[in-house]
């Protein structure tokens, strides 16, 4: 993937996650504690997902698209461009369903 | 007085013309050599081109020409499990890291420490270290230094590496992978009930979930 999709990527992917805050602050002023939970868990899922599978794989394969001053801690873990060649070695499982 | 100044001054910079063009003016604009010292032991090809293309896409960024930079990298068992930057630093922060990501993959790339090799060549540390459950005796061994450079910039980077060659578990409650991943959930949940909502790209909320993951014994990235 070049630099400026995952650029790109990015973006959208910070959009997501303001997104995300924004639903635990609206959780916080307008429900109970129990439902409050409900939103930050289920953001929490969202977000640890979306930082494990997408937006620390394009970091470690470009570290300089880090924002200055954030640390994500060490980047260990597969890289973007490591998960895609995975991914270009294992057919989707429909594809592999479709063979007789 | 002034003439035999400037013949000195003339032989100094020949003399350091002479030095630094096998590593720093080669014909070519790219260069990565490995100079003799050190223990012997040399990071694979892979790793020293990984490192190479971190200078070659950021060196422009650097803002001197010369630089001699330490890693550690930590190692258990042939996994790479640290690498931490020691003493001086790249005044770019995103080369510095594009070399400790090309480091975390050295045992990935070749790089199998033979422990007897280990033994005799690197020192004991005096002390023993507590690594999560594991009372463990690491052994530290230095690399052959690698010299890369792109553009006029050349970065010295050496290698020390922490190997954990004896480990003996003192009890086996270290948790397996399906634990680790009940852990996480408990790490999610437990995060986003303290750090969220942060504006901070969801950093405060990774740091939080990988320090609970390590205290409960589980990798970072589990």
């Amino acid at each position: 993937m070049d630099k400026d999709t995952a650029e790109q990527l990015l973006v959208r992917a910070r959009g997501c996650i303001d997104l995300f805050n924004e639903m635990v602050e609206i959780a916080q002023s307008r429900c109970d504690k129990g439902e409050e939970r409900v939103v930050r868990h289920a953001v929490g899922y969202a977000l640890s997902e979306l930082l494990d599978r997408l937006v620390v794989p394009i970091f470690s394969d470009n570290p300089d698209l880090i924002p200055e001053g954030l640390d994500y801690g060490p980047l260990d873990g597969p890289k973007f461009s490591e998960l895609a060649t995975k991914m270009n070695q294992q057919p989707p499982p429909s594809e592999t369903r479709k063979k007789p | 007085m002034r003439k035999r100044r400037l013949a000195g001054a003339t032989l100094v910079a020949a003399c350091m013309a002479v030095c630094l063009v096998p590593i720093g003016c080669g014909a070519r604009d790219e260069h990565a050599a490995a100079p003799r010292q050190g223990s012997g032991l040399a990071l694979p090809p892979r790793t020293v081109q990984a490192l190479q293309a971190c200078v070659r896409e950021g060196g422009q960024r650097l803002r001197h020409n010369a630089y001699e930079i330490e890693f550690a990298v930590e190692m258990t068992g042939d996994h790479v499990t640290e690498v931490k930057s020691k003493g001086p630093r790249l005044d770019d922060t995103g080369v510095q890291q594009c070399m400790r990501e090309a480091l975390r993959t050295m045992a990935d790339a070749g790089f199998s420490p033979d422990p007897d090799e280990l033994v005799s060549r690197g020192g004991l540390l005096p002390t023993r270290g507590m690594l999560a459950n594991t009372w463990a005796l690491p052994q530290v061994i230095r690399l052959i230094p690698v010299v890369v450079g792109s553009g006029g910039t050349m970065i010295v980077v050496a290698v020390a590496v922490l190997v954990v060659v004896a480990a003996v578990s003192l009890n086996d409650d270290r948790p397996s992978k399906e634990d680790c991943k009940k852990i996480k959930q408990m790490c999610i949940e437990e995060c986003a009930d303290t750090v969220l909502p942060r504006g901070d790209d969801g950093s405060a909320f990774r740091l939080c979930q990988q320090e609970c993951l390590e205290r409960h014994g589980c990798p970072r990235h589990s």
